[in-house]
Order: structure tokens, then C-alpha cells, then sequence
């Protein structure tokens, strides 16, 4: 069990996602970083569905109450155990009265905006239609439906390996770094209605950089750049979207659905980010500019079995090496 | 199972500090052990590093920090700038001073007990093998 310090707004629990709500009307939540998610998960020997902390506002502080295993991934937060920095992406032992904190994130090699504190055993909440993710709008799944806030105790699953400790994975944004013009580079696929802007709006769809606006969060990423104008007005009734689905309102500045996303919505689609992507948007700092880039159905698959690829072989290497060290 | 080169094993072996090697195939166990754990030496210890050609008095070797298994070193994490424990810096027991990378998985080099860093002995990138020296660390007690 841990205790919540210290927290800034908007630290909740999520897993991988509620799949399978949408048909009523329940949007997927779950962390805006699927892959550091799941490398948590995997450093600590958790099941897929474990849930953890994610933390988008910082210095965040928690203390263990008892002894218990936790791992950090997500943005480098200069994590500090007693004091004792920790390299990014690392698995460690915590003992009860330890207080781990993590700082600002750093603008180094990987600029990004969300960290994850995982737990030996996963964040015990009870789960609600199928996942542990907290559904803010609708206030129920993670803590009470809601964000965490200080005194806030969060229970551990019983279901939890050996206690290991002192290792880490290298991050999939340095083994799989997608750039364009040294920005980072988000893969997308054209949606149905790309072919109503005109020829100029879509050619700086690809070719401008897009700023991502303060107003951007769990629900949607607003973007900022030269206005994206339709050839005519397009009119739409509303229609079901998933996170990823990049929307154009009338004033032409787009808006990229993410994992708080609700599941309809009426206006424009010209693009959607390929859902092997998502992480790599989500973790894009507010003020941070990215680059969209073509991509194919194929295309996108293949950028989905990649990641599939990389947590596979990270599970691989990291179940060799606990067990080798179980042996000691 | 061959055993044919047992001895040049056993140099080996030697040469990396490895003080216990097993190896399991289909047909049989080979099991190889001996010499004292170089670890185990008192820090104060100065056979390795005494200078025979002129008898320069012995200077401290201070402790050598060897890898715990083959990989790629790295004295800097992959997301950072800055090494993890550069050549002067004071480290405590535990620390992560170097990381073994083998795949996606970054193994920890750690300090064994408080220290300063006195020297880093081999090469960011190079691929190293089990028991390579990494670091060279002066014992706090020495320091003062």
C-alpha cells in the first residue's frame, strides 16, 4: 500500500483501457502512454491488466507503507527514492517509509509530459466494466471515479511476484524514435471527410508544424496552426469517434480525440492517428510542436505489431533475468 | 560433452574473475570452480597494481567495480546527456554507476559500497564481458 503525499491535479489510476464500453456509450480511458504502461507492468512481472498511476502534474510524492516493489516509466522525472536518484524506465524495491518523488520532467533526449508508477501486483481498485481506468466524466473505475489527491491510500494486488529489483528497459522513444524536421513525427491515416479541404489546407496538414495548445488534456489534444479551411462547409450528424481522431471545427484549428475522448461526435474528421501512435502524441509536452505523416492501412498495422514486437521481446529479456537472479 | 578445453576455460575464467562457472548441455554437467572472489579482497590490497619496474610505493587500487554479466556499457543512460557517475563524483552503496544493455534490458552496474568515483575503465558502447572492470572506486574511509 502506498499514501499519496503530495500530488498536483489530475493524477489518476488507468490501465490499458475500458475496450468494449463503447457500444454504451462509455469512452476507453486507460493511460495516454499504452507502451510505458505496459513496460511497467512488464519490469515488475504484472499482468497486462494491472493498473497504475499516472502523473501528468509535478513534483508528485508517495510513501510506502509497506515493503513493495514499484517501477517508473514515461517521461524521465528525475525519480528519487530517499533521495537516491533512479534511472528512467527502472524497477526498484520500496520499503515501508520510503518516499519516492518524482520532479519536473526533463527536456532531454525525450521531451515528454506523463509518468507511471506501477506497483508490484498492480493499483487494486475494483474494476468496473472490465478495467481499473478512471472514468472522470462519468466519476466511477480508479479511485472513487476520481483524480488523487493527498492522504488518498492506494491497495496493491496480492497477486505479485518475488520482489525484484534494480533494473531497467531502454525506452521505446530512443529504440523507435519517429522524428521529421526534428520534431516528433505522428503517423496518421486520412479520414472521411480529408477530401473536402482544399489542396492548400491539406498540403500544410503535412507540410506545418502543429503546436499543442494549453488546452489539451486527457479528453483532447487542441492543436494550433494555419487554419485547416473545407473546399465547402461540411455538415455532419453526429457519428461515433475513437480516440486518435483528429476533428476539424469551423475555426479550422484541429483537435486530436484522445483516451478521455467521449465516443460520438459531430464535426469533420481529415485524419486519424494510427493507434500505434497514440502514446507517442500523448506524451507531447503543452507547447511542444509535431510533424503528421502519411501513413497507410498496412502501414499502420505493421507500426502496431512493432510495439507489440518490442513489449514481447522487453518480456522476454526481462523474464530471463528475474529468473536468472531468482536463482541467487 | 568435450572437454577438451577445460584448461583454456579455467584461464579464462581466471583472467575475468569468475570463481564458479556451470554449464548444462544434453549429455552432461560441467561444473568449474576455484580461486578466491577478487571482490573479497581486502580494498587495502596491492598486488595487482604495484609498479615492478622502477618499486614505486604501492598506491591504493582503491575497488574495482566489474560487470555483472556480458553487455553493452553504458557510463550515460540512453535518455540522458550527462553520465550516470562521472570521474570525482561521490557515490553511496547502491548506486547505479554504469548500465549493461542487452536488448531493450539495462542491467545495473551499482557501487558495492560508499565511495568516490576515481576513474572509468573501459569504453561507453564497447560490448564487455562478465567480470570487465567498469569503474574504479576510492572508499570513503580513504578519501578523508
Amino acid at each position: 500500500m502506498i499514501e499519496i503525499m503530495s500530488t498536483g491535479a489530475l493524477a489518476t489510476v488507468q490501465d490499458i483501457g475500458r475496450r468494449g464500453a463503447l457500444k454504451w456509450g462509455v469512452g476507453v480511458s486507460g493511460a495516454m502512454d499504452g507502451l510505458a504502461l505496459s513496460a511497467g507492468n512488464i519490469l515488475l512481472g504484472n499482468s497486462e491488466q494491472a493498473a497504475a498511476v499516472e502523473v501528468q502534474i509535478f513534483p508528485f510524492e508517495a510513501r510506502f507503507l509497506e515493503d513493495c516493489a514499484f517501477a517508473v516509466t514515461g517521461a524521465d522525472c528525475n525519480a528519487r527514492l530517499d533521495g537516491v536518484p533512479l534511472p528512467p524506465w527502472w524497477v526498484q524495491a520500496g520499503k515501508a517509509g520510503q518516499v519516492l518523488r518524482l520532479g519536473f520532467p526533463g527536456r532531454g533526449a525525450w521531451p515528454a509530459s506523463r509518468a507511471y508508477l506501477c506497483l508490484a501486483g498492480g493499483v487494486d481498485v475494483p474494476v468496473v466494466l472490465g478495467s481499473r481506468s478512471t472514468q472522470l466524466r462519468g466519476a466511477f473505475g480508479g479511485l472513487e471515479g476520481r483524480a488523487l489527491r493527498s492522504g488518498d491510500r492506494l491497495a496493491t494486488g496480492a497477486d505479485r511476484e518475488a520482489t525484484s529489483s534494480g533494473f531497467g528497459l531502454c525506452p521505446p522513444a530512443v529504440a523507435m524514435p519517429m522524428r521529421l524536421d526534428g520534431l516528433p513525427a505522428i503517423r496518421v491515416l486520412t479520414a472521411a471527410e480529408y477530401g473536402g479541404y482544399t489542396q492548400e489546407a491539406t498540403e500544410r496538414f503535412w507540410r506545418e508544424p502543429w503546436k499543442i495548445t494549453p488546452q489539451s488534456d486527457r479528453y483532447g489534444f487542441r492543436l494550433e496552426g494555419t487554419p485547416l479551411i473545407p473546399a465547402a462547409p461540411i455538415e455532419l450528424r453526429s457519428h461515433g469517434i475513437v480516440p486518435g481522431v483528429i476533428q476539424v471545427p469551423p475555426g479550422g484549428q484541429p483537435i486530436v480525440q484522445m483516451r478521455d475522448a467521449q465516443p460520438s461526435g459531430g464535426y469533420p474528421k481529415i485524419a486519424t492517428v494510427i493507434e500505434a501512435d497514440l502514446w507517442r502524441l500523448g506524451q507531447a509536452p503543452i507547447g511542444s510542436r509535431i510533424r503528421f505523416v502519411e501513413s497507410s492501412w498496412d502501414e499502420a498495422v505493421a507500426a502496431l505489431d512493432a510495439n507489440e514486437r518490442w513489449l514481447a521481446e522487453a518480456r522476454r529479456l526481462v523474464d530471463l533475468y528475474r529468473a536468472k537472479r531468482g536463482r541467487h | 560433452m568435450p572437454f577438451d578445453h577445460i584448461e583454456e576455460l579455467s584461464t579464462w575464467l581466471a583472467d575475468a574473475g569468475i570463481t564458479l562457472f556451470e554449464l548444462s548441455g544434453p549429455t552432461g554437467r560441467l561444473r568449474l570452480s576455484g580461486g578466491a572472489d577478487p571482490k573479497s579482497l581486502p580494498p587495502g590490497s596491492c598486488d595487482a597494481v604495484t609498479d615492478r619496474t622502477n618499486n614505486a610505493p604501492c598506491r591504493s587500487p582503491g575497488l574495482m567495480v566489474t560487470a555483472p554479466t556480458v553487455g553493452i556499457l553504458l557510463y550515460t543512460h540512453p535518455m540522458h546527456d550527462t553520465p550516470l557517475a562521472p570521474p570525482g563524483s561521490r557515490v553511496s552503496v547502491g548506486q547505479v554507476l554504469a548500465l549493461l544493455q542487452i536488448g531493450a534490458l539495462l542491467v545495473p552496474v551499482s557501487a558495492p559500497q560508499d565511495g568516490q568515483v576515481a576513474a572509468l575503465l573501459s569504453t561507453h558502447g564497447a560490448l564487455v564481458g562478465f567480470g570487465t572492470n567498469i569503474i574504479e572506486l576510492q572508499a570513503s574511509k580513504e578519501l578523508d
